[in-house]
């Protein structure tokens, strides 16, 4: 049995001393990482309750439940900050992304625990697999949250939209994970090329100012 | 395997409209563009999960509602482009042949309802359809962007048709109609992409 609450403990005690001690405008940046680590222990929960009541395989468990009740987590303190502090387009991006890498560390260590940490090659690759997919649904969600939050008609609608996005591309990604093999390389491999194409896609198109609204 | 087959077309296509109009915002800016390939974008990788499920599983997805949340997700994103392309005065404009649309959602909910026992799932399913159809008759009613909704409202009623279809499986062969319909639904999809790019200036 792991008790992921006590090793939330562990880790989120430091960063709370460490939020303390440096205040002013990284309190936000520790605030979002421990928000994300938060979201990853209660999606634990609500996903071991929901198996249970639905009576779900591993596979339904891992790659139809968990990316739903992940990414509405997720989301949650994205939503707070929001809704509460309306903050500007920049901010909202940083939130998400700290937000995600609080949540695949929190992942990683419970996965440690879980699977032992002998092969290292292997752990590298799922590392960065498994940070670069938290990355791009966070991604997702945070760069289309600066799209449809100013523009009030899309602002509900386009935040369920990018919601269903990002639960989906997690729910590929589990897809292939759980199949092990070479779909789990390709599962690793998929939010790497994405967010390299991303990279590319940028440099190569650079946004020209005077777009409409 | 025939519907592999099926699902693998209708994500080619898809995913290559997607980048097409991901490329048309890139150059031009337009929100239009952004919502229509967040549409294309959302429905490939509905398309992708589904044909993974069933090429590494053989099974389809039945514990959760994955493919609904996507599913509705691609819907938001053609409401949202629908309202986007929509000027002020035509979302002001009423007509009676609107109320084609909440109609016809009742009464494909009520026929979905009595051979489905997913009630929530054929809710949202026909209030998402009616939308659309709701926004693509007051299009057509007040004029302007005639192919646009015309193939929104084409997309709806493939839509319903392929539900109809799939209420009495007839098998994974081209003798299910369900599979013809789906032909139709891609090129349907296809369409769209000139069709909304005129409309946003592409």
């Amino acid at each position: 049995m792991t008790y992921i609450e006590n090793v939330f403990a562990c880790i989120a005690a430091p960063l709370v001393v460490a939020a303390l001690c440096a205040g002013g405008r990284h309190l936000r940046t520790f605030v979002f990482a421990l928000a994300g680590m938060l979201s990853c222990l209660l999606s634990a929960y609500v996903n071991t309750f929901l198996a249970a009541v639905l009576d779900a395989s591993a596979l339904g468990a891992t790659a139809e439940i968990a990316p739903v009740v992940e990414e509405v987590m997720k989301i949650l303190p994205l939503l707070f900050y929001l809704l509460v502090f309306e903050p500007e387009a920049g901010e909202i991006k940083a939130a998400i992304l700290v937000s995600a890498v609080g949540f695949a560390t929190f992942e990683n260590v419970c996965y440690l625990l879980q699977n032992g940490a002998e092969n290292l090659g292997f752990l590298l690759i799922r590392g960065f697999g498994t940070g670069a997919m938290h990355i791009v649904c966070g991604a997702i969600v945070g760069h289309g949250m600066v799209y449809v939050w100013p523009r009030g008609a899309l602002r509900a609608a386009g935040t369920c939209a990018l919601l269903g996005t990002a639960v989906v591309f997690h729910g590929v990604y589990n897809l292939l994970a759980a199949c092990g093999g070479r779909a789990q390389y390709v599962a690793y491999a998929l939010p790497l090329l994405l967010i390299a194409a991303g990279f590319a896609a940028r440099r190569a198109l650079p946004a020209r100012p005077g777009g409409d609204k | 395997m025939i519907e592999i087959i099926d699902n693998s077309l209708q994500f080619a296509a898809t995913l290559a409209c997607c980048l097409l109009a991901l490329a048309q915002y890139l150059r031009a800016q337009k929100q239009a563009q952004f919502l229509l390939a967040c549409f294309y974008g959302c429905f490939s990788l509905g398309l992708l999960y589904w044909t993974l499920y069933l090429v590494l599983y053989e099974t389809t997805p039945g514990t959760f509602y994955v493919s609904e949340i996507v599913w509705i997700s691609s819907c938001i994103f053609l409401y949202l482009l629908q309202y986007t392309l929509a000027s002020p005065a035509e979302r002001e404009y009423r007509c009676r042949a609107m109320y084609i649309a909440p109609a016809l959602g009742v009464a494909m909910f009520a026929i979905y309802c009595a051979f489905d026992t997913e009630v929530p799932a054929d809710l949202l399913r026909c209030c998402a359809m009616s939308a659309i159809a709701w926004n693509a008759i007051r299009g057509l009613g007040f004029g302007g962007r005639r192919r646009f909704h015309i193939a929104a409202l084409c997309f709806v009623c493939a839509e319903y048709a392929l539900w109809a279809s799939s209420i009495g499986w007839r098998g994974d062969t081209l003798a299910n109609p369900y599979f013809w319909i789906d032909f139709a639904l891609t090129g349907i999809l296809i369409s769209l992409l000139p069709a909304a790019g005129k409309g946003a200036g592409a």
